[in-house]
């Protein structure tokens, strides 16, 4: 595995996530009760976090927390805005890149950023304050690892003087049914507080893939002796131990960033400087963050090697219609060439013929990547997350030599981190119960992209549990998504879709790692942003399968050219199953609709030109014939004339002309003319 | 004073099996009964500080008979019983208002702690 292909697709969009961050906080400073832009910035600190733990930059991803935090509590308007905070956070976007840059060039952090860490947590919260822990490694232990969402959860309750206490519950090792009797614990406990997490996940408990004790992160207003004194007044229960966690360092790991301590008091503002004030002078030169965090962008930073070139898509567009223009130029000066008919003219109009063609190409190749850029980071981040939670998968990556355009490759990556965290934590089984339910002790994880008609289509498959339609209605019923009555009402795929819904999580209650429903929330959106779609198709104990459906806004495609009433038409070469010649008398008339029989199907044959409203077609001894086919659908088309394959351009028609029913988009040929790319589907649908 | 119990069970056997724990350890079985319906009434009828449940029997199963009674006195205590196989049906009766469960076959010392924190 390359690394350094995906480090730099890493640099540039984390790069341009700290630009937006920059560009938002100076328009939020303007309009601090515009919200949308504070989700804005939310998220982009939220997926520089998630890049950065899938990098395995710890630190980065720690720092990133930090901002979510402080922009997570902005957003539920728990903090006001103050020019002080403000002023804050710009200095945290500067760190970051500081950081950023540091990780890039070098692959680790010196820079301390503990006193703005600190002074982000104070801001943010007033008086409690997430403590700066180190970063611990990931270790699979007992001890309860927090997420963001969990530390909020557990900072509210201090703001609310609740109580937050880690209650390790020992039962009986003789017990009959242990998921039940943890079930009538987790009862004691929901009437005590609220149940943050729990360690083993809820989900192992109700599998009673435990042993005779779990803890749980209980919020409670109780006191911890009347906590202590509800669950040993359970039967079974033979010892309870109560910890209160809202004043002692706590850590551990489960997600994809270091997990969160919860402290409280005056942790680490200005520690770094007093315990090393011979430090801090050499930090602050060269970074100009670290002890007196207050000039913005002072210092200077430290860029990566300029191998790469970040470049504007737009500027890339621009590029390509000009060369466009150019080809059509040149076409023009060829014939003009040939008229003349002197020697010297035409050898240099074909150079000039064979450079603009390349440049052509040369230009559409800088906007296409193949998702190997993409995908090859996976590999690692499945093995790291099987391991993590102690399951067996064997992971396969298909189609990674597939072209997509560099904006959709890069708005991608994302998604697929969540969907493959998905299918590990809560698709795959453990190996255990994987063999009881008569499977392969070893999951399979699949991931696949392909071209598919006009769209790029990419999968995450795997054989675990799948989804459990009616446990996921409840759950949209408990959390008031839906009614009642439209759970009753729903067939099981309206009901997989619930998944997508904001706020919505099966494993809610004890998430480890595939974070709260925000994740599958995110991919639809941001699916959804690239004008793409999301299905879901699972089988209850065979597996899920989550398909991401992208246009080619400007993908690749080979595609046959076609001539109708003297219009070239460019046919996706995946809809197009054979050509054929087929004579008058071969076609039937059935019901006023001409058809002709092949290899014992009967194909309707409809004439294209009829179809796309040019003249039709005068008759004719033989008629040429492409037979298209999309899903189980067939028809053959007639066409005047077949001109050959070539690869081109899908780029889509104008806003102005807006959809156009059949045609899927244009394309310019190399003689600089435009074919319309024929939507087959839109014929076959149209039958 | 003994606390008192009504045991519900469709088998003489159960039933039996489980006066004697009780008897035994300082409870008094107060009556008995052989399906949900038959458990409903006696639980109006009795009054009884305690009422150990089965959960297939005919007539009324018992996490009906057990919604029932809680809805006419939400102080009622009952302690589901169940098989091995039923942690649906167990975790539906818990949810329903159970105070507890107790699993098939039954071990005395289990029974009595049981009663002993949910009648206490």
């Amino acid at each position: 595995m390359d690394y350094s292909e995906y480090k730099d697709v890493f640099a540039a969009e984390a790069r341009e996530y700290i630009q937006s961050l920059n560009d938002d906080l100076l328009h939020f400073e303007d309009n601090p009760e515009d919200s949308e832009v504070l989700a804005e910035m939310f998220r982009a600190a939220h997926s520089l976090k998630g890049m950065a733990g899938t990098m395995g930059y710890a630190e980065l991803a720690d720092f990133t927390h930090k901002m979510e935090s402080v922009l997570e509590r902005l957003r539920g308007g728990e903090v006001s805005v103050t020019q002080e905070l403000t002023n804050l956070m710009f200095e945290a976007v500067d760190a970051l890149e500081t950081i950023l840059e540091e990780v890039i060039a070098t692959d680790q952090v010196t820079t301390s950023v503990e006193d703005l860490t600190g002074r982000l947590s104070a801001v943010a919260e007033g008086k409690a304050d997430f403590g700066d822990i180190d970063s611990p490694q990931t270790e699979v232990d007992r001890t309860i690892g927090l997420d963001e969402y969990d530390s909020m959860l557990v900072a509210e309750a201090a703001n609310r003087s609740q109580s937050v206490f880690e209650v390790l519950t020992v039962m009986r090792s003789d017990v009959v049914l242990k998921s039940v009797r943890a079930y009538t614990v987790f009862q004691v406990f929901d009437k005590l507080g609220q149940v943050v997490k729990s360690v083993p996940s809820a989900e192992e408990l109700d599998e009673e893939r435990f042993d005779d004790r779990f803890s749980v992160l209980l919020i409670t207003q109780a006191d911890a002796e009347s906590v202590k004194e509800a669950i040993m007044g359970i039967p079974e229960i033979v010892e309870v131990v109560v910890t209160d966690v809202g004043s002692s360092t706590q850590s551990g790991s489960g997600g994809d960033v270091a997990a969160e301590a919860v402290s409280s008091g005056d942790t680490s503002v200005g520690g770094s400087e007093l315990t090393d004030p011979a430090a801090a002078p050499a930090k602050d030169a060269r970074s100009g963050v670290a002890a007196k965090p207050k000039g913005r962008g002072v210092g200077q930073k430290v860029r990566g090697s300029d191998k790469f070139v970040r470049v504007e898509t737009e500027r890339l567009d621009e590029l390509i219609d000009l060369i466009g223009e150019l080809v059509i130029s040149r076409t023009q000066v060829a014939e003009i060439a040939k008229d003349i008919g002197e020697g010297h003219a035409k050898n240099t109009v074909a150079q000039l013929d064979r450079v603009t063609t390349e440049l052509q190409y040369a230009a559409m190749k800088l906007r296409m990547v193949p998702i190997k850029q993409v995908f090859d980071r996976f590999p690692r981040l499945v093995r790291d997350l099987a391991q993590e939670m102690g399951k067996q998968v064997s992971f396969e990556v298909i189609g990674e030599e597939t072209e997509l355009d560099r904006s959709i490759v890069n708005q991608v990556a994302d998604p697929l981190v969540h969907l493959l965290r998905n299918s590990v934590d809560h698709g795959l089984e453990f190996p255990a119960d994987r063999v009881s339910a008569g499977k392969d002790e070893q999951g399979h994880l699949t991931l696949a992209a392909r071209h598919e008609g006009s769209h790029v289509v990419i999968e995450v498959s795997d054989d675990g549990r799948g989804i459990d339609v009616e446990r996921v209605k409840q759950k949209a019923v408990q959390k008031g998504l839906i009614s009642q009555e439209q759970a009753k009402r729903m067939n099981p795929s309206e009901a997989v879709m619930l998944i997508f819904a904001p706020g919505f999580s099966t494993a809610e209650r004890v998430t480890d790692v595939s974070g709260r429903g925000v994740g599958m929330d995110a991919v639809k959106s941001s699916i959804e942003v690239l004008n793409g779609s999301v299905e879901v198709e699972s089988h209850l104990g065979r597996g899920t399968k989550v398909r991401l459906r992208l246009p080619l806004t400007l993908a690749i495609i080979r595609a046959l050219l076609v001539v109708v009433d003297g219009e070239t038409l460019a046919v996706p070469i995946q809809s197009i199953r054979e050509n054929l010649l087929v004579e008058k008398n071969q076609i039937k008339m059935v019901h006023g609709q001409p058809m002709i029989t092949l290899r014992n199907e009967v194909l309707p044959l409809v004439d294209l030109s009829t179809w796309l409203g040019f003249s039709a077609k005068a008759a004719a001894d033989t008629y040429s014939v492409i037979v298209v086919q999309v899903g189980d659908e067939k028809a053959g088309l007639i066409v005047d004339e077949l001109v050959g394959q070539q690869e081109i351009v899908i780029k889509s028609l104008s806003s102005v002309l807006g959809e156009v029913k059949g045609i899927a988009g244009a394309t310019v040929l190399g003689n600089g003319r435009v074919a319309l790319i024929l939507e087959a589907s839109a014929v076959l649908n149209s039958m | 004073m003994a606390k008192r119990v009504l045991v519900v069970d469709d088998t003489a056997f159960m039933r039996m099996s489980l006066r004697n724990v009780l008897e035994k350890n300082g409870y008094e079985v107060a009556g008995e009964a052989a399906d949900g319906e038959e458990a409903v009434a006696k639980y109006q009828e009795l009054k009884p500080d305690v009422v150990t449940m089965d959960i297939t029997m005919p007539k009324k199963d018992g996490i009906t008979a057990i919604k029932e009674i809680l809805a006419d006195d939400p102080g009622a205590k009952v302690v589901v019983c169940s098989a091995m196989g039923q942690k649906p049906m167990v975790i539906e009766a818990l949810s329903a208002g159970a105070k507890d469960f107790l699993v098939k076959p039954f071990q005395p010392e289990r029974v009595i702690e049981a009663l002993n924190k949910v009648a206490g």
